[in-house]
C-alpha cells in the first residue's frame, strides 16, 4: 500500500466512522425524542418511619419488596419533612412549598384550591392522565374539588383518617361501601386498575395509603406476626407513656408495646401491596418507563425521648423514607444518597423529569441530577416549622437542621432551646444549649435559622 | 375549737396535702425519668413516678373520702379533701397549654375530657366510696333498714358515670370529634 492508497483508506475509514457516530448520536437523540414520557407512581405511606424497613437494618421488620425498590433504585438516606404532621406534609408534597406558603399549617387548616397548584394539576395540563387514590386528609366539607385529577378515590371516615377495615370510599364523587375490604389492599386494587388501563398518554398515580397511621390494624393474616418478638423499644420508653405527659393529647388508650407491634405488622401489609404494584409493572414491561417513588409523610415516636406520635423536631419525627425506583430512568441504580432531601423536593423533581419548567413558587429543588447520577448537592441547611394544633400542648417550633446540627426554638420559650450535635449524639440526648460547646455554635446556628427563614419567606407568627 | 381544728387537720388536711404533694412530686419524678440514663434508675424513676401519680392523683379520692368518713368529717369537708389533688392534677395538665393558645382557647379546654379525667374519676370514686362507707356503717350498726344510698352522694356517682360514658364512649372518639367541631365553630 503506497502513501496515497493509505491516505484514501484513512479518509474513507474516518468518514465511515464519523458517519456512524453521527448516525448513532442522531439515533439516540431520535430515540430520546420518540421515547414516551415516563409514567410516575408516587406511593405515600402514613407515619412510616424512615428506619422501619429491612434495608434500614430494622431488627425484625422484613420488607423485601420495599427493600428491592431501595436497593434497585436510590435510597435517599437523609430525607425529611419540613413539618412533621399529616396535612401540612401532604400539601408540601403536592405543591413543593412550605406550609407557611401553601397555608395548610395544621390538620385543621383547609387546602385552598385557588391559591395552590399541585404537581398533579400541572402534569394533567401537560397531557398526563392523573389519579389520586387514598388519603387526602386535608380539612374542609366533604371531598374537595381538586383540579387536574382524572380519577379521585378517597375517604372521609374519621375526619379523613379513614379506617382499616370496611372503609367507605368516595369514588369520583360517589360514596361506596366497601364491606370486607382491607384498606391497603383495596386502594392497591384501584391503583392496579388505573395502572393497567389501556391508554395512549403517560400517567401519574398518587397512591396515598392510610397505613401505617394510628389505628394500627394489620390484615388478618399478619396479625400476631410479632407476638413472640422482642420489640426492642427504646430504654426511655415505658408501656404507659401513650397516656402520660403531653402524649395524653396525641396518644392512644393502649400500652406502647401493643401499639408498636401492631404498627410493625401493619407495615408488612404495605410491603406486600407495594410488591403487587412492582410485579404488575414488570409483567407489563412498564417498569422500563415508570418512576416509582415511595415516601412517608412524617416519622413517628415510639418512646424515644419519652414521646409518642410526631410533630416535634427530633430525628424520629422529621425523618422520612424516600426511595426512587425506575430501571429505565435511574442511572447507576443501587445507590444510597446522603444529600438532604425534603418533601418539598418531590414536585420539582417530577416536573423536571418530564421536561416541564419548575414554577418559581416551588421551594424545593429538583433532584433529577441525582437520579441521573450527575453531580449535585441539594442544600446545607433547611427550615423545620411546626404550628400549634389545638388541642395539643406542643408549642410552635422553628428549627434549622444542618448536615450535622439541629437548633430548635419554641414558641414563647415554652421549652428551652435545644442544640444537638447529630454526629456525636444521634439519639439527641445531650442538649448543648447553654454549654460552652453550644455557646460556640449558637451564633452560627442562629444566623442559619434566620437565613433559612428569610429564604423561605417565613414570618414569625407566634 | 382547737380540738376541732386539730381533727380537721388530721382527718382531711394532712391526707389531702399528702395527695397534693405526691401529685406534684411523682409527676416531676416521672416526667424527669426520660433524662435518667442508667437503666436501673430509669426503671425506678418511671415506675415509682407512675405508681405514685396513679395513687395520689387518681386513687387518693377513694382513700381520703373513706378515711374522712370514719374519722367524722362532714360531707363538704370530705368532698373538698377528696377533690383537691384531682383538681390540681387537672390544672397541671391544663397549664401545659398556657402560652401556646389564647385565653379563650384555654378556657374551652375546661371541658376537654383529658383535662377533666382526674375529676371525673374522683366523682366516680366519691360515689362508690360513699356506698362502701354506708354499707360498712350499716353492717356495724346492724340496722337492716339503714340506707346506703344518699341523694347528695349519689349525685357524684351519677355525674361521674354520665361524664365517663360521654367522654370515653368509643374510646373517646365521639366526644373528641364533638369537641373539635365546637372548637371550630367558636374559633374558626
Amino acid at each position: 500500500m503506497n502513501i496515497r492508497q493509505f491516505m484514501v483508506s484513512a479518509v474513507i475509514l474516518f468518514s465511515t466512522a464519523t458517519a456512524a457516530f453521527t448516525q448513532s448520536a442522531e439515533k439516540k437523540a431520535e430515540d430520546e425524542r420518540i421515547k414516551p414520557r415516563p409514567n410516575i407512581i408516587f406511593i405515600l405511606a402514613d407515619d412510616h418511619r424512615w428506619d422501619a424497613f429491612g434495608c434500614m437494618n430494622h431488627p425484625f421488620i422484613d420488607t423485601p419488596n420495599l427493600d428491592a425498590l431501595a436497593e434497585g433504585g436510590i435510597l435517599f438516606s437523609n430525607s425529611f419533612c419540613t413539618t412533621s404532621l399529616c396535612s401540612p406534609s401532604r400539601a408540601s408534597f403536592l405543591t413543593g412549598e412550605y406550609p407557611h406558603i401553601h397555608g395548610v399549617t395544621t390538620n385543621h387548616t383547609i387546602w385552598d384550591e385557588e391559591q395552590n397548584t399541585s404537581f398533579l394539576e400541572i402534569l394533567h395540563d401537560n397531557g398526563y392522565e392523573t389519579a389520586f387514590i387514598g388519603k387526602w386528609h386535608m380539612p374542609g366539607e366533604g371531598v374537595p374539588e381538586v383540579d387536574g385529577i382524572d380519577r379521585f378515590i378517597t375517604f372521609t371516615a374519621q375526619g379523613g383518617q379513614g379506617v382499616y377495615e370496611n372503609c367507605p370510599l368516595i369514588i369520583d364523587g360517589a360514596e361506596e361501601e366497601r364491606p370486607g375490604k382491607y384498606i391497603t389492599e383495596d386502594l392497591t386494587d384501584f391503583a392496579l386498575e388505573f395502572i393497567e388501563k389501556e391508554r395512549s398518554q403517560p400517567f401519574c398515580l398518587y397512591l396515598s395509603h392510610k397505613a401505617a397511621h394510628f389505628g394500627f390494624l394489620p390484615p388478618k393474616h399478619l396479625r400476631g406476626t410479632f407476638d413472640d418478638t422482642d420489640l426492642q423499644l427504646p430504654q426511655e420508653a415505658d408501656p404507659l407513656l401513650t397516656i402520660t405527659r403531653d402524649n395524653l393529647f396525641v396518644g392512644a388508650p393502649a400500652p406502647l408495646p401493643f401499639l408498636y407491634q401492631r404498627y410493625c405488622e401493619t407495615i408488612l401489609s404495605l410491603d406486600e401491596q407495594v410488591g403487587r404494584i412492582i410485579e404488575s409493572l414488570k409483567e407489563s414491561g412498564m417498569d422500563e418507563n415508570t418512576l416509582v417513588i415511595y415516601a412517608g409523610d412524617n416519622g413517628h415516636y415510639f418512646g424515644e425521648h419519652g414521646l409518642y406520635d410526631k410533630r416535634s423536631a427530633y430525628e424520629e419525627s422529621i425523618r422520612i423514607p424516600f426511595f426512587a425506583w425506575g430501571p429505565g430512568i435511574i442511572d447507576n441504580p443501587g445507590r444510597r444518597v446522603d444529600d438532604m432531601l425534603l418533601n418539598i423536593d418531590l414536585a420539582p423533581t417530577l416536573l423536571d423529569l418530564v421536561g416541564l419548567p419548575v414554577p418559581e413558587n416551588m421551594q424545593g429543588v429538583s433532584v433529577l441530577p441525582i437520579l441521573q447520577d450527575r453531580p449535585m448537592t441539594t442544600r446545607s441547611a433547611w427550615l423545620y416549622e411546626h404550628f400549634p394544633v389545638y388541642p395539643i400542648p406542643i408549642p410552635g417550633i422553628t428549627a434549622v437542621r444542618t448536615d450535622r446540627y439541629i437548633y430548635i426554638t419554641y414558641q414563647n420559650n415554652k421549652k428551652r432551646p435545644e442544640i444537638f450535635d447529630l454526629l456525636e449524639d444521634p439519639g439527641q440526648y445531650h442538649n448543648l444549649y447553654g454549654t460552652p460547646e453550644g455557646d460556640e455554635l449558637l451564633p452560627m446556628l442562629r444566623s442559619e435559622l434566620e437565613r433559612v427563614k428569610a429564604e423561605t419567606g417565613y414570618i414569625d407568627t407566634f | 375549737m382547737q380540738r376541732v381544728t386539730k381533727e380537721i387537720i388530721n382527718r382531711s388536711l394532712i391526707p389531702s396535702s399528702a395527695a397534693v404533694i405526691g401529685t406534684v412530686l411523682f409527676t416531676l419524678i416521672y416526667n424527669r425519668s426520660v433524662a435518667v440514663g442508667n437503666p436501673f434508675w430509669n426503671d425506678v424513676a418511671v415506675w415509682s413516678g407512675l405508681i405514685g401519680m396513679i395513687l395520689c392523683s387518681f386513687i387518693s379520692p377513694l382513700i381520703i373520702y373513706i378515711f374522712g368518713f370514719f374519722k367524722g368529717a362532714g360531707f363538704g369537708e370530705r368532698i373538698i379533701a377528696s377533690l383537691t389533688a384531682p383538681v390540681l392534677k387537672s390544672f397541671m395538665i391544663l397549664s401545659s397549654f398556657f402560652g401556646i393558645f389564647s385565653v379563650g382557647e384555654v378556657l374551652l379546654l375546661l371541658i376537654h375530657h383529658c383535662i377533666l379525667a382526674p375529676v371525673v374519676f374522683a366523682f366516680l370514686e366519691i360515689g362508690l366510696a360513699s356506698i362502701v362507707c354506708h354499707s360498712v356503717k350499716k353492717k356495724r350498726s346492724g340496722d337492716a333498714a339503714a340506707r346506703i344510698l344518699f341523694r347528695r352522694e349519689s349525685v357524684f356517682l351519677l355525674i361521674g358515670i354520665a361524664l365517663f360514658t360521654i367522654f370515653f364512649w368509643r374510646l373517646g372518639h365521639f366526644y373528641y370529634f364533638w369537641f373539635l367541631d365546637l372548637y371550630i365553630k367558636l374559633f374558626g
